[in-house]
């Protein structure tokens, strides 16, 4: 529902504003004829000036310095269920953040995690050889807001080392991430727009609620809702082929069978 | 007796030319009130926030919608005056009649109104460029959509139709009006219990379904059939309820 007060009170507020404004304005005598007369024109050179100097500054996504990108993928993986599902991570190679190569060479280890953040989604699939190497990679899949990734590029890095036989994540502390857009007037969003007041007219139409969304029919996917993706991670070990994960009740550690 | 013969054609656009250049005060007033807005927009209208791994996110957007809105709000007010009895009166320069009145009002209207869309879309891009410059370049992330100079016209087109539906709104208060000055009251009672109760109604509310109707219409063609036949019937209910009142009352 559309909320009457806002407009109220800019029809109460907004016209009493421009009438003191000119009151103000006027009590210094400004308003000559020839300053009337030139109002107008001045103001119009002004704009026109202003929309031919757009087109020389960075104001599209990706020409700026702010790094950020525009996200133009319709569905992203979910890292939640992907090695599972699919038997591999080949996949996820588009979203891979860090990986390092661990020397190790007993026969079974831990993981603990440390830090502010936490990760609960940890993988392994064994090697054909036992080389002595733990392999760990971890992905994460970019967060999205307004088809804008807020992600790749500006994730702070985390470290993973090997004390005694328990493999440390130490996490890293979370960073602000302060973006500003900028978006066109709505009779441009009107029709240039994807998904334009969709919310709106679900929420006002007699749509059937249970319908089966393609979410669901494909879990192992996140599609686009509502112009915003959350995001999934995944620390994922490839190890010797002699060696053990000891499962821990803290953590969801799983093995995936490569096919 | 003036043995010169000339056409309603020709009276109305000389009543038309002669309204171009004297009202440029109302093109003042859209100065006035569009600068104002883009004072208004440098708030921001939307925040959003999310948390990623690692990542605490903030989103702000910032468009010019408030300056569309308040070009709106001139284009009511300015057609309301333009039928106030101090401009009615600038007619009897002219020969003239109610029909002439109208029409060269009403062309008025409509070069207003397309000179108010373009500004209103125009003072969009001194907004952003105002906000390029007095935003930190690495939290400065620029357009959020693709918007291509097709994209542009249709909306300055868009725009400048809003505006004329606001123009003819104006205009068919300002003519209720003139029928009886008890409408300076009952109007705005109206139109302010509408949008409380109308936004209270069982299902859809009406106010939604209007709103829905216009600005949730994503076909162009569409749009400015819509609007265009919603502006027509309303200037065409303005010449019906004064067509039978004196010229000069």
């Amino acid at each position: 529902m559309i909320n009457a007060i806002p407009v109220l009170i800019m029809i109460l507020i907004v016209p009493l504003l421009i009438y003191f404004t000119i009151k103000w304005l006027s009590s210094f005598n400004i308003f000559t004829l020839t300053v009337k007369r030139w109002v107008f024109p001045v103001y119009t050179v002004i704009l026109i000036v202003a929309f031919g100097l757009s087109f020389f500054l960075p104001l599209d996504v990706g020409s700026n310095e702010s790094g950020i990108q525009r996200f133009d993928k319709e569905k992203v993986p979910n890292l939640y269920i992907i090695p599972q599902a699919l038997g591999s991570v080949d996949l996820l190679k588009d979203y891979k953040v860090q990986e390092w190569v661990i020397p190790y060479d007993g026969d079974v280890f831990g993981i603990d995690t440390q830090g502010e953040e936490y990760i609960n989604n940890i993988g392994y699939e064994r090697k054909a050889e036992a080389d002595g190497q733990i392999e760990a990679t971890f992905y994460v899949t970019p967060y999205v807001i307004d088809n804008l990734d807020m992600t790749t590029d500006f994730m702070p890095e985390m470290q993973v080392t090997m004390q005694d036989d328990t493999l440390v994540v130490k996490t890293p502390t979370p960073i602000r991430h302060n973006i500003s857009v900028l978006q066109k007037e709505f009779p441009i969003r009107q029709f240039a727009a994807d998904g334009w007041l969709e919310g709106l007219k679900e929420e006002q139409s007699f749509r059937v609620v249970d319908e089966v969304s393609s979410d669901e029919a494909q879990p192992q996917w996140i599609n686009v809702d509502n112009d915003r993706i959350f995001s999934t991670e995944l620390l994922y070990l490839k190890i010797p082929a002699n060696m053990e994960v000891k499962l821990d009740g803290e953590h969801h550690i799983f093995q995936v069978f490569p096919d | 007796m003036s043995l010169n013969k000339v056409t309603t054609r020709q009276i109305v656009m000389k009543q038309y030319q002669y309204k171009l250049k004297a009202y440029y005060q109302v093109f003042n007033s859209m100065v006035i009130l569009q600068v104002i807005a883009l004072l208004f927009s440098t708030g921001g209208i939307m925040f959003r926030g999310g948390r990623g791994f690692g990542l605490d996110i903030s989103l702000n957007t910032y468009t010019a919608d408030m300056i569309i809105i308040f070009t709106f709000l001139w284009a009511f007010i300015n057609a309301i005056t333009i039928t106030t009895k101090a401009y009615r009166e600038d007619d009897f320069i002219f020969v003239t009649n109610r029909q002439t009145q109208h029409l060269s009002n009403m062309l008025f209207l409509i070069t207003a109104s397309v000179i108010g869309g373009v500004t209103a879309v125009l003072v969009g891009y001194l907004n952003d460029i105002i906000f390029f410059f007095t935003t930190d370049p690495k939290t400065f992330a620029g357009y959020s959509e693709l918007i291509t100079p097709f994209d542009v016209l249709t909306g300055v087109v868009a725009t400048s139709l809003y505006v004329l539906m606001f123009c003819a709104a104006g205009y068919l208060v300002g003519v209720i009006i003139q029928l009886n000055r008890i409408f300076t009251v009952i109007i705005p009672v109206l139109i302010i219990g509408f949008l409380i109760v109308g936004g209270q109604t069982e299902g859809i509310p009406v106010n939604v379904r209007i709103y829905l109707f216009y600005v949730g219409e994503t076909d162009v063609l569409l749009f400015m059939l819509k609007s265009l036949v919603t502006s027509a019937l309303i200037f065409a209910g303005s010449f019906f309820l004064l067509r039978n009142k004196e010229v000069r009352v």
